[in-house]
């Protein structure tokens, strides 16, 4: 009996503690009116602007940077073919084409930045020439070229022009009669191209030069192999020709 | 000679043109508008293309024939760095006054969405540290509700302010009863810093900034006006 007696009260106290409740004047702000005075009302609940959607639902790299340069990524594989010609002539060497095939990685700095740096491996071949000055010394010009290129300057221009230059290094092969020769290689490109397939495909025009390696071999006695002399030189050849390239 | 030096100028303006250009405030891609500068995205609401409904006219872009944003029209500001940064050389820095501009077509009811750069001491402040102070300011007539600066400062009184929450981060509002020539409006600012994110300036210099949601109507209005604003703002995304 004596447990029933708060629950007893707490009920029958309920609606009359309830009426009272109703019948109260809202309660008083004292600051009220220094707020008003001071025009700063007090601060109302939080505002919640969320719809709780995040980037889960909605991932951010999906949407179509129209703004990008192409093409999209950080990283493209690229492969280029070149057609030149050295036009120039020299004592051992006479104007001739040249074939090249370079493969390149393209790194782009940032999405939306129109510079870039190509690095990759140029081989190129061209048809060699063997001269015979006399007195048993021969002359043998390079045939195989296999380059490190590197393309510091490399910008688009938009989208549907670019400019690429830099220097390139490696070495070079002369077959000459001695028993062919590998010389130093050098040699700085340049080239303009008109792009297409959102950057993918490029063509245009090259020009630059390259140290053309000139083996001499210098025998004396024709039938004697072995009492022979040699040593190298080299003949800066400018090119120029045509180049097309895909960026995978 | 002359002939030489005019091909080479030539080519160097089409070089400084090709890497000198003015960087966009952001553009419409799928599913939303983006921020150039990756602060922050807009997600399109009930339309498959649209960030408000009908009856908002974006104008601060041309729009395509399929009523798709297009081309955008940007009024920027040219802030001085020094100022800024509270030291160094006086260095211009060009600002977008506003991102996105709505108009009501019915109406004269506006959104827009604006990024404010900060002074470089402000790296600490809050959202409500920085909106006050920018609604005080606004208050003594120091700057104008108007982003584009349309109109010059008038009579402000800031009414109400509270918290905010935009994509869980901690913002802030402020509302402001503003008269400009006689004509009453009611103006409803809320303030977002994304500590993560800075102004950048080349790769040395970095600035806090405030990005900022507002919308401006009648008084009488403004609740109505409200619906839309909220809208828009809950489908913010600031970028992580």
């Amino acid at each position: 009996m004596r447990a029933l007696t708060p629950i007893a009260l707490l009920v029958c106290a309920w609606p009359l503690a309830a009426q009272a409740q109703s019948d109260e004047a809202p309660p008083v702000d004292e600051f009220e009116d220094a707020e008003v005075a001071l025009g700063s009302p007090r601060p109302v609940d939080t505002w919640t602007l969320d719809d709780g959607v995040g980037a889960d639902e909605v991932p951010w790299d999906t949407f179509d940077p129209s703004y990008d340069y192409f093409p999209r990524g950080p990283l493209q594989v690229g492969l280029e073919a070149r057609i030149s010609a050295l036009p120039t002539t020299s004592l051992a060497t006479s104007p001739r084409p040249q074939l090249e095939l370079h493969g390149f990685l393209n790194f782009r700095y940032s999405a939306r930045s129109p510079w870039q740096m190509r690095v990759g491996v140029a081989i190129a071949w061209e048809p060699h020439e063997s001269t015979n000055l006399g007195g048993g010394t021969f002359v043998t010009t390079s045939a195989l070229y296999v380059r490190l290129r590197v393309l510091p300057l490399s910008v688009d221009f938009g989208r549907n022009f670019g400019l690429r230059a830099g220097p390139d290094v490696g070495f070079q092969y002369a077959p000459s009669p001695g028993g062919g020769a590998i010389l130093f290689a050098a040699g700085g490109t340049a080239q303009i191209v008109a792009r297409t397939d959102d950057g993918r495909f490029e063509a245009g025009v090259h020009a630059g030069a390259q140290l053309t390696g000139i083996d001499r071999l210098e025998r004396p006695n024709p039938y004697d192999y072995y009492d022979q002399a040699g040593g190298a030189s080299f003949n800066v050849d400018p090119i120029v020709g045509a180049t097309a390239g895909y960026l995978f | 000679m002359q002939r030489r030096i005019t091909v080479l100028a030539i080519a160097l303006a089409a070089l400084a043109s090709g890497c000198a250009s003015r960087r966009p405030i952001g553009h419409f891609g799928d599913g939303a508008f983006y921020h150039t500068r990756g602060h922050y995205r807009i997600r399109y609401g009930s339309a498959p293309t649209r960030l408000l409904p009908d009856g908002w006219r974006l104008t601060n872009y041309d729009h395509g024939d399929d009523g798709a944003p297009t081309a955008e029209h940007v009024d920027e500001v040219e802030i001085d760095a020094s100022m800024l940064m509270g030291r160094g050389r006086a260095q211009g820095i060009r600002v977008p006054k506003i991102d996105l501009l709505y108009q009501q077509e019915d109406g004269d009811g506006e959104i827009w969405v604006r990024t404010m750069v900060l002074p470089a001491g402000w790296e600490q402040a809050s959202a409500e540290q920085v909106l006050q102070t920018w609604a005080s300011s606004v208050e003594q007539g120091h700057l104008t509700v108007d982003p584009l600066g349309r109109m010059p400062a008038g009579h402000a009184t800031l009414t109400h302010w509270g918290s905010a929450v935009v994509d869980g981060e901690a913002a802030h509002w402020v509302e402001l009863d503003v008269n400009r020539g006689g004509v009453d409006q009611r103006v409803t600012v809320v303030g977002v810093r994304p500590g993560h994110h800075h102004w950048r300036r080349g790769r040395r210099q970095r600035f806090p900034m405030l990005l900022m949601f507002g919308y401006v109507s009648s008084p009488d209005e403004h609740e109505a006006v409200r619906h839309d604003f909220e809208q828009l703002v809950r489908r913010v995304d600031i970028g992580r």
